[in-house]
């Protein structure tokens, strides 16, 4: 028991963090997340047995998170309160351009959620297409396409429209030009 | 590689780089800056995307996963499971004791044990005295139903009845009519040694009991034949 303990508390360490974030982007509630989170991992400390293998466990892991949320969706409506986007924190230090940052957090508040998956699974666990491809249940070139189209979009969004007046709002420019 | 294709390979996974990505981006002016506005991109991207996480995120989960919640849990699904029996069984006992009143069965079975009755009547009265007992309760019973060893009147439950004595093939059978009683359909109850059929009429109950191989059932079919309701 101590030892299955011992392996859970590595799990959670490792991999909540990361669930929370995948979790906000795709519902946009902070309550929300925490508790598609936390339903996850109460899942997984009941199937715990069968997830020895680190990386199957993290699969495991996106897999039921993913479900746990169409669930929540399918179910009900929830209601959402609106995120303050401006008060959310980055964690990665020596990025301070925070008007910038304000900017892509709208615009990827923006992208639907199916270009916004394959970004969030490639960027926060560094996943390929085919691998993400595996999870979504999509082919690897319709993977692809997506991640090429959620990239062209933000870049869209950052050069135009409701994005681009925060910055006319603040003055400020971006600091490269996007093709 | 062309150019649309080296877009569409950087927009879709600008962190992987691949021999042929680097020599177009080596050979295009154009490209390079591309992949290189991709890879900034990407990085502002990575540290918008990875959010301020709640401070307690992985404490609260283990908390509510520990070994001592979740041997409550476990406590808790076993009463849960424990309540859902019980009530089954409430349930089961209520709906067995509404359809087989088994509390009228064994008043029936002591009553018939401790009757006068009891005491090996031989030969078959007259008619008129079972007209005598039964047409107060408001029923009789032709002279079809066959010989009759005893008749008398008795009290169920406080109330009127009549406890008849009818030779079986087995030995004797009693039949207890209790126009007082109430059952919901007809119900047999087996005991050792003997069997009772308690059975709904249009005025109150019969009951008929005798040995368990008895054709109790031949019985009620007479009775039901020969029965007049007054």
């Amino acid at each position: 028991m101590r030892a299955k303990q011992a392996m859970f508390t590595a799990l959670v360490n490792a991999h909540a963090a990361d669930l929370y974030r995948y979790a906000f982007w795709l519902c946009r509630d902070r309550t929300l997340a925490e508790d598609l989170v936390q339903e996850t991992f109460a899942r997984a400390w009941r199937a715990f047995d069968s997830l020895r293998d680190h990386n199957a466990a993290r699969q495991w892991l996106i897999t039921t998170l993913r479900r746990e949320h169409a669930r929540l969706f399918a179910r009900q409506q929830p209601e959402i309160i609106e995120v303050d986007l401006d008060g959310l924190e980055s964690v990665q230090p020596g990025y301070d351009t925070r008007v910038e940052v304000l900017v892509l957090r709208k615009a990827l508040a923006k992208l639907p959620n199916e270009y916004l998956e394959p970004l969030l699974l490639q960027v926060l666990w560094g996943y390929s297409c085919d691998e993400i491809a595996g999870l979504l249940g999509l082919s690897g070139g319709a993977v692809m396409t997506r991640l090429s189209r959620a990239r062209r979009k933000l870049r869209n969004l950052l050069e135009t429209g409701e994005c681009q007046s925060v910055f006319v709002e603040k003055g400020v420019q971006l600091h490269h030009e996007l093709p | 590689m062309n150019c649309l294709d080296f877009h569409r390979r950087c927009l879709a996974d600008p962190g992987r780089i691949d021999q042929d990505l680097l020599e177009h981006a080596r050979t295009c002016g154009r490209c390079s800056e591309f992949f290189h506005e991709a890879r900034s991109l990407d990085k502002k991207l990575a540290a918008v995307i990875r959010c301020e996480v709640p401070a307690n995120l992985a404490t609260n989960i283990l908390l509510r996963r520990s070994p001592r919640e979740h041997g409550m849990r476990k406590f808790s699904a076993y009463f849960a499971l424990a309540a859902t029996l019980f009530v089954a069984v409430a349930i089961g006992l209520v709906v067995s004791w509404v359809h087989q009143d088994p509390d009228l069965g064994a008043l029936v079975m002591a009553y018939v044990e401790s009757a006068p009755a009891h005491r090996s009547p031989a030969a078959s009265i007259d008619h008129g005295v079972m007209d005598g007992v039964l047409q107060p309760l408001g029923m009789a019973l032709s002279r079809d139903f066959g010989p009759v060893l005893a008749a008398r009147p008795c009290l169920i439950r406080g109330n009127d009845a009549a406890h008849l004595v009818v030779p079986g093939d087995k030995g004797r059978v009693d039949l207890l009519y209790m126009p007082y009683e109430e059952i919901a359909k007809r119900t047999e109850v087996n005991r050792k040694d003997s069997r009772l059929i308690l059975i709904p009429c249009p005025k109150g109950v019969l009951a008929i009991l005798g040995r368990e191989d008895e054709q109790l059932a031949a019985i009620e079919s007479r009775f039901h034949a020969a029965s007049v309701w007054l």
